[in-house]
């Protein structure tokens, strides 16, 4: 299940570079085409970069059997990171997958069984800097709660 | 039959220790108010005193202490939960010459009263990392799933107490 949620979050940051209608994307120059990665980023990779991780998650059920007897409720984290003396274009990032994320209706119809978004919403920031060789890389994003419900 | 009492001896008499309201221990002190009247009312049988005594102040000091005693034992369940979690390296053991040891992490865990609550606290400096991740390392975590698992358990616990007010 986590791998379509992961699949739908990832396709909205995706789309929104790609289409890019505020010309946001164009100031950030991704290094690459990949931008956005799962749990972590692969050696030798350029920054800045978009990462999605599934933080924490459990049912809720309710009463009766199957799938609809549950509500999925996630935490996914999803940051912007960057290296250099700045986390300018991290916090930037950040601001940008607010805008795109929040409140937005996720497709899970290929979810066996389909499930369908109640509500994807920010909950807490996440901030924090990890030295690597004297430079500093900047991790500035948020953990975001998914509720999903049976269609 | 209510008590008969003598109106002069009565009046300004609610100081005498017999009138005192009485409060649970510490309540009023915790509820910061005080709430109590005596009165007099005319009857056939004469003036009877009747001591009006909000139970208010009690519930507040009920309310506080339960709703302490539900926060304090969920946070030790989560702290619990937190060091289960915790990834502890299982080769070879080592301890260096900083006190570094398998399990440090996990070790390093412990419970810390700030306003308003508790909360799971590690002087650990990489520990964002293994509970958020870094560029090149999973992340591992730890910490937010054993909050996460103890919140609908600790509404109920909270609600389930309140009830018994």
């Amino acid at each position: 299940m986590a791998s379509s949620v992961r699949l739908a979050i990832v396709k909205l940051i995706r789309d929104d570079i790609d289409a890019d209608p505020e010309g946001f994307w164009g100031d950030i120059e991704f290094p690459d085409n990949e931008h956005v990665y799962h749990r972590s980023a692969p050696q030798d990779v350029d920054f800045p970069m978009v990462i999605v991780a599934r933080q924490a998650g459990a049912p809720m059920y309710s009463f009766g059997t199957g799938p609809s007897c549950f509500f999925e409720n996630d935490l996914w984290t999803i940051k912007g990171v960057d290296r250099g003396l700045s986390s300018e274009k991290a916090e930037f990032i950040d601001e940008r997958l607010f805008t795109i994320l929040q409140d937005q209706e996720l497709d899970l119809s290929g979810m066996d069984p389909p499930r369908e978004t109640m509500w994807f919403r920010r909950e807490e920031a996440v901030d924090y800097g990890e030295r690597e060789e004297g430079a500093v890389i900047h991790h500035v994003g948020a953990m975001y709660r998914l509720f999903t419900e049976a269609a | 039959m209510p008590q008969v009492l003598d109106p002069d001896k009565l009046l300004g008499g609610a100081d005498k220790p017999g009138m005192q309201p009485r409060f649970p221990a510490g309540a009023g002190m915790l509820a910061g108010t005080f709430t109590s009247e005596t009165a007099l009312r005319q009857t056939g049988y004469g003036y009877v005193a009747i001591r009006y005594q909000s139970r208010f102040p009690g519930i507040i000091g009920s309310l506080t202490l339960r709703e302490a005693i539900v926060e304090k034992e969920t946070a030790e369940e989560i702290l619990e939960d937190a060091k289960q979690r915790a990834p502890v390296w299982e080769g070879e053991p080592y301890f260096d010459d900083y006190g570094h040891h398998p399990g440090i992490l996990r070790d390093s865990l412990y419970l810390d009263q700030v306003e308003g609550g508790w909360t799971v606290a590690t002087d650990v400096h990489y520990a964002p990392f293994v509970e958020f991740g870094t560029v090149n390392m999973d992340a591992q975590p730890f910490l937010i799933p054993a909050a996460e698992e103890h919140r609908e358990s600790f509404i109920a616990k909270m609600a389930l107490s309140l009830q018994r007010l």
